[in-house]
């Protein structure tokens, strides 16, 4: 019904928006606008000056289930490029009046890469309120030889718009290339010949990540800054007779209370934060600098 | 296969029959349908616009599909062309189409629904095989006014083609061409009551259009795969708009 609801302000949301749209402001670069944050720091890379790159959403929701505003969707349509991740990535999107010709879907190439993630695991966070992880796993940069992949979508489509800027935008794309290969090799190092570790993650989005490194990772539903139910508690339990893993994963740092009680189970945590949305410090790179570093623990 | 749903039900307080509906209601999470659509049909998942809303059509894998039936008002089988795609289409004119599918063994866990047997998870805490059907009745005849299959199946007791919003359709549900006694009926998604010994209902049709009637029964699985097998099957037909 939730959903339904939504959806149905949604659509209002959106006729309203195509009566206040203000006009994009950049000058005469185009306008680029991204769903979440490692789309606006590829484009941002690649694009350098040539373009104004746009990542709209507040830095305290989960931008894969954020619901823009009349304004905000009035911005998107006005823009000359949406960079979408696809994968079911920001459900609001096929549902508002964007035109089609300036969306790229970045995932689309490896489309028939996507992982399914069956399931009913319905949960509630942040503003964005009740949502499943059930469908299609939408984290698809977590393996960097897809984040690549997505890369290259975004700068095609930069050239299409600046032709004059080709050359220009490849050769930034070849660092970002070069980055996140460094990326993808540094993690491989830390996971090798120990892919069989157990580990646990707090929430389930490290799907390409497993499949990328063909990590044991089993996930729960829990959020780092809540602490878990006596239910969850007693499942995980349950769960580490079967799967013993020695740490968690978190998106983000966990409350105390949690970290504490996980440790007195033997149980301890790290951070792998996906980095949908901006970073307080540092960007895109160092926030996954940072994660390999925490992966570390979990690999000695 | 000979099974009895009938005895002690209607010997079961009339408080755990609410609280066995109520229960019931999250078994239809999803709605399974049949639409028809340009030269045949089309077999469609997710939420079907209850209420007067719109659609919502969720993807499902073809290889789900374990059987297709489509036979003529005598109940003849008629050959279709089946389009291995989702949505499935079936292409030609029939009285009836029926489908079966499964989406195999389900597990819940500590971490999670797995689309696995109870053997093959870590941690299970409860298994079953999951089967949905799908009958839908376009011509009222001698075929369509038994059931089809052994499967678990809704078949109207009379014509139900030529009834109007308001009107109540009388029903049987079999299993195994039994009656299915004690098994929760939903009229989209609201449950409306069980069958009785004879495995029959009567159900109001609260609006005109497309109408979805859907049934569920859970069996004892083996333990080993799988608690329960679980069944759950829709009838599709339509009725004069309003």
């Amino acid at each position: 019904m939730k959903d339904h609801v939504s959806m149905v302000l949604l659509a209002a949301v959106t006729i309203a928006a195509a009566f206040h749209a203000p006009a994009a402001v950049a000058g005469d670069k185009p306008v680029v606008y991204t769903v979440n944050y490692p789309l606006y720091y590829f484009a941002s890379r690649i694009a350098g000056d040539n373009a104004e790159v746009v990542f709209p959403a507040p830095a305290d929701v989960d931008p894969a289930f954020w619901m823009p505003d009349v304004e905000q969707i009035a911005a998107f349509q006005k823009a000359d490029l949406i960079i979408l991740n696809g994968a079911g990535y920001a459900k609001w999107i096929p549902k508002a009046a964007l035109s089609q010709y300036r969306m790229v879907n970045t995932s689309s190439i490896f489309s028939d890469r996507y992982i399914k993630t069956p399931g009913t695991m319905t949960h509630s966070h942040g503003p964005a309120g009740e949502h499943s992880h059930s469908g299609i796993a939408s984290t698809t940069w977590l393996d960097p030889e897809l984040a690549i992949l997505q890369a290259g979508a975004i700068c095609e489509a930069l050239v299409k718009k600046l032709p004059d800027k080709e050359v220009e935008m490849r050769k930034q794309l070849s660092v970002l290339e070069r980055d996140l290969t460094w990326l993808d090799s540094e993690i491989t190092m830390v996971i090798a010949g120990k892919q069989g570790r157990p580990l646990i993650a707090s929430h389930p989005v490290y799907q390409y990540l497993t499949r990328r490194y063909s990590l044991n990772l089993e996930s729960v539903m829990w959020e780092p800054g809540e602490h878990p139910s006596g239910e969850a508690w007693s499942q995980l339990e349950y769960g580490l007779e079967s799967h013993k893993a020695k740490w968690m994963i978190w998106e983000a740092e966990p409350i105390e209370k949690s970290a504490k009680k996980l440790e007195s189970k033997g149980v301890g945590s790290l951070v792998f934060d996906p980095c949908d949305n901006r970073p307080e410090k540092g960007d895109y790179l160092g926030v996954m600098k940072a994660n390999i570093e925490n992966l570390k623990k979990a690999y000695e | 296969m000979n099974r009895s749903f009938g005895g002690p039900f209607c010997l079961i307080p009339a408080a755990v029959v609410i609280m066995f509906l109520l229960a019931a209601g999250g078994v239809y999470a999803h709605d399974i349908w049949i639409e028809k659509s340009s030269g045949g049909y089309v077999l469609l998942y997710g939420h079907a616009g209850h209420g007067g809303g719109e659609s919502e059509i969720v993807e499902y894998d073809p290889a789900d599909v374990v059987r297709a039936i489509c036979i003529d008002r005598a109940g003849t089988g008629v050959e279709a062309k089946i389009q291995d795609e989702c949505p499935l289409r079936i292409g030609g004119s029939f009285a009836s189409i029926y489908v079966l599918t499964s989406s195999g063994y389900w597990s819940e866990t500590p971490f999670g629904l797995k689309n696995l047997p109870k053997d093959e998870v870590k941690s299970p805490n409860h298994s079953w095989l999951s089967f949905e059907s799908v009958k839908r009745i376009d011509v009222w005849g001698d075929g369509t006014s038994s059931p089809l299959t052994e499967d678990l199946e809704i078949t109207p007791v009379r014509n139900p083609l030529i009834l109007s919003r308001g009107d109540k359709v009388r029903l049987f549900v079999t299993i195994g061409g039994n009656p299915a006694a004690g098994v929760p009926v939903a009229y989209f998604d609201s449950t409306r009551g069980i069958t009785d010994g004879k495995g029959r209902i009567n159900i109001r049709l609260k609006r005109g259009g497309m109408q979805l009637i859907k049934a569920s029964l859970k069996e004892p699985g083996d333990g080993v795969k799988e608690d329960e097998i679980v069944h759950t099957t829709t009838l599709v037909f339509e009725i004069e708009e309003e």
